[in-house]
Formats: structure tokens, sequence, C-alpha cells
């Protein structure tokens, strides 16, 4: 398998605090992987390093070997990078079709003057965008909700709309902050498969931040430990659950030591 | 139909009693009371005063209106309203077609500050600028300043190009500015035209402005009111613009600005360019308010820098909030509130400011979503039906 995403040697500082240091990653095409850490560790400023939200201090970003360092979000996005967002942020008053059609965008042809004189070409742009968006919709589990004001919508449906929204347009690359936050077993269950089937149905190579262990073990193939910015640990779900470093910087140094030597 | 489909959501609100009601009822209902609004000047004559209303059919003209909007009008529902509105100015004197042109230049400009304001969400406050652009574009290629006087459909394209890119470049040093700091820095850019229409005077005239500033000339076919005419040019402006801004709002386009106006960082990950969208909103407003500018100084034939102050921004926008935010019915009806009641309420005098007063404040109370607001928004802000969960705007929270 190819590698999708390099980065090498990313640091991101904010007023001396180095919130990302010297932090290493490649994730292979069509995987998904997971980055995990306490709170603070690093995971979302690295997020927003990928998407272009901050610019990164030093390192490189490499998607399929061009650079995103300096590369705007929106271009980002139109590269075949798209993410969702830890506090979910949807267009509220918008419909959640609506919300899926924002973020086909790219796939749009139509400019302001093409909508205005709405020739059979805008017509056609416009219904098929449409399409794809309804069968985005019902593929997160959306059916029947696309009239549905966003903001009015139950908490498990916004984040799956927000993954709709984030697949709309087609991305390579789908970064999730947090996709089981604040849900229970069962609500994470169902995501974990909606995870799956995004990566085996659509191709989508998947980076996850999660904090519910069940998950990360369940879903992803790979996983990073950052911890004050650093990459601790790294490697297949066994074996970084068993790295005591892992356990040290989740649960504190003396509950490291008396749980790896009992 | 799809596109029907989320158009239908994103127009204005039709009261749902109204919704159970056939289209054929709806449709009746409709036509009846654009038939009674084309038979008010036939009811009435032009100066009498009915139940201490002091210009009755200004404002039985402007409830019927009203109504209609509330409706919802198919584009023959529309042609319709056109066509009695022109019917209807025919028959009236001339303090009422002051009325009427002051309500549509202001929707005109609201209908452009609309695009800006209610579509994107970009709180611009300098619109007088573009409007200021547009009188003295117009006022010193056809008047005596120069002793130039070319026709109206060369200056007015000009006049708008001209306008749009101030717009554009008033857009540039505050793409990165949202909110409050937005407002503060259109303000200002309002206020530097103001000061340039009163030290440029080899322009703009200085102080003394521009004067014996022409009218249109390719009216005359259709009436010799000079004043009427100003009213047809300006409602066919607003026919274009209404079209084109309902056209931009429900596509591609429309939803970009939407979603800057919902939350531009998110837009931005969803690969909206917004620098671009911002530009080219602040651009097509401040093209319509160029145009609005055109056709105020052919109407008024001089004009000097007082006529180009904050206030006509402040309005513009007022009119937009009191209209319902971002729908293009519910501009029209702002500015016909706005702009048309005090001017009837000009006969009452020493009470007309306190009455008007009143009634903006008992509107906010009671309707703060606007008169004919989206019917998403009409919801968010009554009933509390669906408390919004407690979502926090960290753009960058990190965990």
């Amino acid at each position: 398998m190819a590698t999708l995403l390099t980065v090498r040697d990313l640091v991101k500082r904010f007023q001396g605090v180095v919130a990302v240091d010297r932090v290493n990653l490649e994730v292979e095409e069509r995987s998904i992987a997971a980055l995990i850490g306490p709170n603070g560790a690093g995971k979302t400023t690295l997020f927003n390093c990928l998407t272009g939200f901050y610019r990164p201090d030093a390192g490189a970003i490499r998607l399929d070997g061009r650079l995103l360092n300096r590369v705007p979000p929106y271009r980002i996005a139109e590269l075949g990078v798209s993410r969702t967002f830890q506090n979910i942020r949807l267009f509220g008053a918008m419909t959640a079709i609506e919300n899926v059609l924002v973020g086909e965008h790219r796939l749009g042809a139509t400019g302001p003057l093409g909508a205005v004189l709405r020739l059979p070409p805008a017509v056609r742009d416009e219904h098929e965008l449409v399409e794809r968006a309804r069968e985005m919709l019902d593929f997160a589990g959306l059916r029947g909700r696309g009239d549905a004001i966003a903001r009015s919508l139950p908490y498990g449906d916004q984040r799956r709309l927000e993954i709709a929204r984030a697949l709309g347009s087609r991305p390579r690359l789908l970064l999730l902050d947090e996709p089981t936050a604040g849900m229970n077993l069962q609500e994470s269950l169902t995501m974990v498969a909606l995870i799956r089937r995004i990566r085996d149905n659509l191709g989508t190579t998947i980076i996850l931040i999660e904090h519910q262990m069940r998950v990360v073990m369940g879903v992803s193939e790979h996983i990073t430990v950052l911890d004050y910015g650093e990459k601790i640990a790294e490697g297949p779900p066994d074996l970084v659950q068993r790295d005591p470093r892992v356990i040290e910087a989740y649960l504190g140094r003396g509950t490291a030591a008396g749980h790896v030597a009992p | 139909m799809h596109l029907r489909a989320i158009a239908s959501d994103r127009a204005a609100a039709v009261s749902a009693a109204w919704q159970r009601f056939g289209v054929r009822v709806r449709l009746a209902v409709v036509v009846a009371i654009l038939a009674a609004m084309a038979g008010l000047p036939l009811i009435f004559a032009p100066e009498t005063s009915f139940l201490g209303i002091p210009d009755p059919t200004l404002v039985l003209f402007a409830a019927g209106l009203y109504a209609v909007l509330r409706l919802g009008l198919g584009w023959w529902g529309r042609v319709l309203l056109v066509a009695v509105l022109a019917y209807y100015v025919n028959q009236l004197n001339s303090t009422q077609l002051d009325t009427v042109f002051l309500v549509a230049l202001s929707a005109l400009l609201g209908l452009g500050l609309n695009i800006v304001v209610g579509y994107a969400g970009l709180l611009d406050l300098g619109f007088v600028a573009f409007f200021a652009i547009g009188a003295y574009t117009w006022g010193t290629l056809n008047s005596p300043f120069f002793g130039l006087h070319y026709p109206y459909v060369l200056v007015a394209p000009l006049a708008v190009a001209l306008a749009a890119l101030a717009g554009v470049l008033l857009g540039i040093p505050v793409l990165k500015l949202r909110g409050d700091y937005l407002a503060i820095v259109t303000l200002g850019f309002g206020e530097i035209i103001g000061r340039l229409s009163n030290n440029l005077a080899p322009l703009t005239g200085g102080a003394v402005g521009i004067y014996g500033i022409g009218a249109p000339a390719f009216l005359d076919v259709i009436t010799n009111r000079p004043l009427e005419q100003i009213i047809y040019l300006c409602i066919v402006c607003c026919v274009i613009v209404a079209f084109c801004s309902g056209r931009l709002h429900d596509s591609r386009t429309g939803r970009a600005w939407e979603a800057i106006r919902e939350d531009e960082d998110v837009a931005a990950a969803m690969g909206v360019n917004t620098v671009y969208y911002k530009l080219l909103a602040f651009g097509i407003g401040a093209a319509v308010g160029g145009l609005g500018g055109t056709i105020f100084a052919a109407k008024v034939s001089a004009i000097s820098p007082p006529n180009f102050v904050l206030d006509l921004s402040v309005r513009a926008v007022s009119i937009i909030i009191i209209g319902g935010m971002g729908t293009i019915p519910g501009v029209i009806m702002g500015a016909v509130v706005l702009v048309g009641i005090p001017e009837v309420l000009r006969s009452i005098q020493e009470w007309r400011l306190v009455i008007y007063g009143a009634l903006l404040v008992a509107m906010m109370v009671l309707r703060p979503e606007g008169l004919l607001p989206e019917r998403r928004r009409a919801l968010e802000l009554h009933a509390g039906l669906t408390p919004p969960p407690p979502v926090t705007s960290d753009p960058t929270g990190d965990g």
C-alpha cells in the first residue's frame, strides 16, 4: 500500500508552549489510523495543522508528495482532505442536506453567473449535487432527515451529519475529531460501523482522534500516541495497549510502574 | 424536482394555516387582494383621509402588499404584482409619488445590501459609499458640471462597475475582520467617501455639489411625468436585482455565502474559497448601491455631501433586519414599513417620530425575526421547539 500522508518533524508552538513537538507520522492509503493521548497532548492541534487552520512552525506535511504547509484551508479541502470537529460545528441554521451540499462545494461547477442564468448545465449540476447529497445522507444513516434544520437534529444525528458533510467532497483523507464523544456504547458501536463502511465502501483513508479505548482498539489498524506534543508510541493496537509509556501517560507514573511489574 | 423542494424551504414563510388550504384557494385570495390593490385609486380620492389614516391608499396598498408577500407568490403572481404596482403608481399625485419613490429606492438599496448582510452575514455599515459613487458618476456625466450629457444606458453600467470595484477594494482589507470590527471599518469607509465628496471639489463640486443633473431620457415613451419615470426605472431595477439575488441564494453560491455566515472557518474547511465569496458579496452589493445612487441623482437633480451620510447605511441595514434577515419579500416590506410609514405619518407632524419609534420597539419585541423571515429563522426565535445543544464555538479547541 502506498503512503497517503507523511508528516515530518512537525512543530507548532503557541507563545512558548510547544503544542506539537517534532511529530512524525505516516498514514497508508485506505487505512484507519488513530491518534490518541491525554487531554492537551496536541491531537487537535495536529489536525488543525493538517487542514491548514494553523501554519506549522517547522516540519513538513505532505499529501501524496504534495507539500501542504502553506496551503490555505479551502485548497487543502479541494486537494481531498476533509474533517469533522470535536465540538460539533454544523451550519446550524441550514438544513441537513444543505450542510452536505456545502461539503460538496468543490464538486460543483456553477458560478454566480451560471446560478443567475440557470441554464441547463447549471440545473443538471445542481441536480447531481442534490442526488449525491441524498446518497451521502443515506450512507451516514440519515435517510429522510435531509430537510431537518441541522441544529434541531438529535446529538448523534448531528455527529453523523458532520461526517456526511465531510464526505460530501469525496475526500481521500478524512479526519475525525472524537467521532464518538458523548455517545453511549450502542451509539459508539453504530459509529464504529459507519467508520468501517466509509473506508470499505468509499475507499477513504481515515485518521481519528478518540478517547474511548473500545472504539480505538476496535476500529483502528495503526495507533499513534501523543503526550505533551510528542509522539511517545505507535504501532498496531495490541502493541500500543501494552506499551508502558502509554500507560504512564494515561494513568501516571506510579500506576504504570505497578501495572507493568505487578 | 429537487431544486423546487429546496427552494420552497428557503422561500419566505407561508403561514402554516394557509398551507392547509389548497393551492387554488390561495391563488384566488392572492388574485382578489391584488385586484383590490389595483382598485384602490378608484375608491379613494388621492387627498382624502379614512378612519384617521392620512393617506389611506398608500397604507392599504402596503397592507395588501404584505398580505400577498406573506401568502407567497408564484412567478405569475410576481408579474401580476408588478403590473398592479405600475398601474397604481400611474394614479398617484406627486406627493404620493415622492413617498413611493423613497420606498422603491430604499427597497433597491436594501436588496443590494441584503446580499452582503443577509446572505453572507457581513455587517457592512459603509453602504452609503457605493451609493455616493453611483450618484456622483451619473451626476458628473450628465450635468452642466463638466458639460457632459452621456445617456443613462451608458453611464449606469459604468457607475455599477465603479461601485463594484470600490466594493471589492473595501473588501480586501477587511477580509480578516468579523462582526463588530468589520462594521467599524466599513463605517469608516463610508465616512471617507463622505469626506472625499466634500474635498475632492474638482470631481464632486465640493460642498456646493453638482446640480442640474439630467434624468434618463429613454423613459419619455412611457409617461411624461419625470418622477413616475424614475419610479418605473427603480421598480425595474428592483425586479432585476430581486430576481438575480433570489437565484443566487438558491444556488451553490448562495450556500457558500450562508456557510460563511454560519461559520467561516468550517466553510473554508469544506472547500469554500471564503476570500472569493466574501469579495463577490461585497462587489455585488456595492454594484446595486451604485445603481441606486444613479437613480437617486437622476431624481433629485442636485447632489451634495449632506446626501451621503451614515444615516443612509444604517437605514439600509435596518430595512433588512426589520424585514427579516435575508429574504427578498422581507426587504421589500422592510422598506415599505421603515421608509413608507414615516412619510405617510408626516401629516401627523409632531407625533410622527414617537409613533414610529414605538412601532419599531414593538416590532423588535414581538417579532424579532422580522416581518417576512425565513421559516427556519422564525422557528428558531419562537416557541423554543428545539433548544440548541450546548455547543461551544472555540475554533481550535485542543483535546
